[in-house]
């Protein structure tokens, strides 16, 4: 599925890795110097970027979520300035439903705690929205989650983005072939895009989180259901343009309860007893995959975002909260080649 | 407006922007060919141009790899992006629009179906189009269900399709969003199997979106489950030769 490594060209001034800093990497593994000669390699060009992530303890949903959230924002540096008067969109990682099987998709109580905190921080409005990949049914999943009823419970509106009036806009990532993306006008009008996904394994990309959970803001009465235009493209790839030009403000990463195995759909149920934030998303998965016991250089889409979208390297990564050895448990992951090097130790 | 946005190909965008995929061809063709049936206006000419368009455009053939998934991706139906894979819905869309016209026994039409049955989970249903992915076989959905059964409802060999029957109908006992519920609907009753509380859950389906913002979406599927407006009635149509071309 055409997860190679594409250089991107941008338009945007920002350094790009080039094909020496490419080969200089692939010649650290051929040396000899293996995952860890591309780490020193990784670290070294990632320009100065330097991000902070927040991870909080809590063990079930019944916990004091708004606090542990306003905590994190805390930590992570945002103001009650920064939210005030801001339209705020919340993107849940809602997939599909199965009776007894809630860890598929975010919890719903993750959710109406981090709209009571951003309304408590005095945020014009906020909403959820959502654009499932296989289900075109959103109510359906909203009502077969629960989410439906606690979204009602708590007067918080829900937007189809698989329906939403659309616009094109320039692709300001260019590592796909695809010159522009339609994108939903909520996710355009809104001033923070807040991706809250769930901490799971995925069976082609490795690991799913923040960047991934922003393919379901691609509406898919135009890339359809599977959004295979998008496969067709990359699936890397098209991660990294989605995040380049949408550019998302937070992630809030559902990991109390995660998912291991055959992700995102199929697999079990992985207790990971905490929630992940942060604004930079490269910093936020790649600090998510360690506590999955994995390796983020495994990861196409974070090796790739290495340096251009924000660090990955744990040195560069501020950490806030929680140490990460704290709350690491290895997620088991398919043993299919393509994993090899994500469930490298 | 369906007319209006159509393209000189024959294909019917999703949205009136001009970047959008035509899955909804189909559709088009199906509507336009209900509305000519009942006021006499003349939509030939959209429609022998978007039988053109399906007749000429097909989903991606890929490589068989069984160890990934489980459907048999030689099989060519419609995609939702051309240059893409051939994906369930769109495939019955296709399938739909090429019955309305009578061309049942198209080459597209024929594979097509089979595409759909290939498809189809062995306890019955279907997905977005895919059984199995790396060995474990995935979840049907009662929405697209209702699709397929649409589009193969008056094909021969329907015992093949009665575990599909079976499980869409217990599935909308609890069902109550419009678009799963609906669509379940259409399909059971152009089975001929439309059951008895239809009614009863269509009418619940409707009054809890009374409550809510309006979507045109769902209220015209709601309104094409009415038991007194079958929506495709594909059988009775009639091969027109102009339609055939390609």
């Amino acid at each position: 599925m055409g997860d190679t490594v594409t250089p991107p060209v941008d338009g945007s001034g920002r350094t790009l890795p080039t094909r020496r800093d490419l080969l200089g990497a692939a010649g650290a593994l051929a040396a000899g110097g293996g995952i860890a000669g591309a780490m020193w390699h990784w670290s070294r060009h990632e320009h100065g970027q330097r991000a902070a992530v927040f991870i909080g303890r809590a063990q079930w949903y019944d916990a004091d979520l708004p606090a542990l959230i306003k905590e994190g924002l805390n930590e992570i540096g945002i103001t009650r300035r920064q939210v005030r008067g801001k339209r705020i969109v919340l993107k849940p990682n809602l997939v599909e439903t199965a009776s007894g099987e809630p860890h598929i998709n975010t919890n719903p109580a993750v959710v109406v705690a981090a709209a009571e905190v951003f309304r408590r921080l005095d945020a014009e409005e906020v909403i959820v929205a959502e654009g499932q990949g296989h289900r075109r049914d959103s109510r359906l999943v909203l009502e077969e989650s629960g989410m439906g009823r606690a979204l009602e419970e708590s007067g918080l509106p829900f937007v189809d983005l698989n329906h939403d009036e659309v616009t094109t806009v320039p692709n300001r990532g260019h590592w796909t072939k695809l010159g522009a993306l339609q994108l939903p006008n909520t996710i355009l009008r809104a001033d923070w895009l807040v991706s809250m996904p769930k901490l799971k394994t995925h069976h082609w990309t490795g690991v799913t989180c923040s960047m991934k959970n922003l393919f379901g803001v691609m509406p898919g009465v135009v890339y359809g259901w599977p959004k295979n235009v998008l496969h067709y493209q990359g699936i890397s790839e098209s991660i990294l343009d989605i995040n380049a030009t949408v550019a998302p403000t937070l992630s809030i990463v559902d990991g109390i309860v995660g998912m291991e195995g055959d992700g995102p759909i199929m697999g079990t149920p992985k207790p990971a007893g905490c929630l992940l934030m942060g604004r930079n998303f490269p910093a936020v998965d790649a600090t998510a995959t360690r506590v999955m016991g994995l390796n983020p250089y495994g990861v196409t889409y974070l090796t790739q975002a290495s340096g251009q979208l924000g660090p990955v390297h744990e040195r560069n990564v501020h950490q806030r909260g929680e140490a990460i050895a704290s709350v690491t448990t290895r997620f088991d992951i398919l043993d299919v080649p393509h994993l090899q090097q994500v469930a490298a130790r | 407006m369906l007319a209006r946005i159509q393209e000189k190909s024959g294909g019917v965008p999703s949205t009136p922007s001009a970047d959008s995929p035509y899955w909804p061809t189909g559709l088009a063709i199906a509507a336009w060919n209900a509305h000519d049936a009942d006021s006499g206006h003349d939509y030939e000419h959209p429609i022998d141009r978007a039988v053109q368009w399906l007749v000429n455009t097909r989903g991606c053939a890929i490589p068989n790899r069984p160890d990934i998934y489980g459907h048999n991706s030689q099989l060519q139906g419609w995609s939702w992006v051309e240059g893409t894979h051939s994906w369930l819905e769109p495939t019955a869309y296709g399938v739909l629009g090429l019955r309305a016209v009578g061309q049942d026994h198209h080459p597209r039409t024929r594979e097509a179906v089979v595409l759909l049955r290939d498809r189809m989970f062995p306890s019955g249903g279907w997905n977005y189009g895919n059984t199995r992915t790396f060995g474990r076989t995935l979840r049907p959905f009662p929405g697209t269900t209702g699709i397929v059964l649409t589009a193969l409802a008056g094909a021969r060999d329907i015992a093949s399709i009665k575990p599909s029957i079976h499980y869409l109908n217990g599935e909308l006992q609890h069902v109550r969003s419009p678009m799963s519920l609906a669509w379940g609907v259409i399909g059971l009753t152009e089975c001929g199997v439309r059951p008895r509380e239809a009614d009863t859950w269509l009418s619940e389906s409707a009054l809890r979106a009374l409550g809510r913002d309006a979507s045109p979406l769902e209220d015209a599927l709601l309104l094409l489950a009415d038991p007194k407006s079958p929506p495709f009635g594909c059988d009775a149509a009639q091969p027109r030769e102009s339609q055939v071309n390609g």
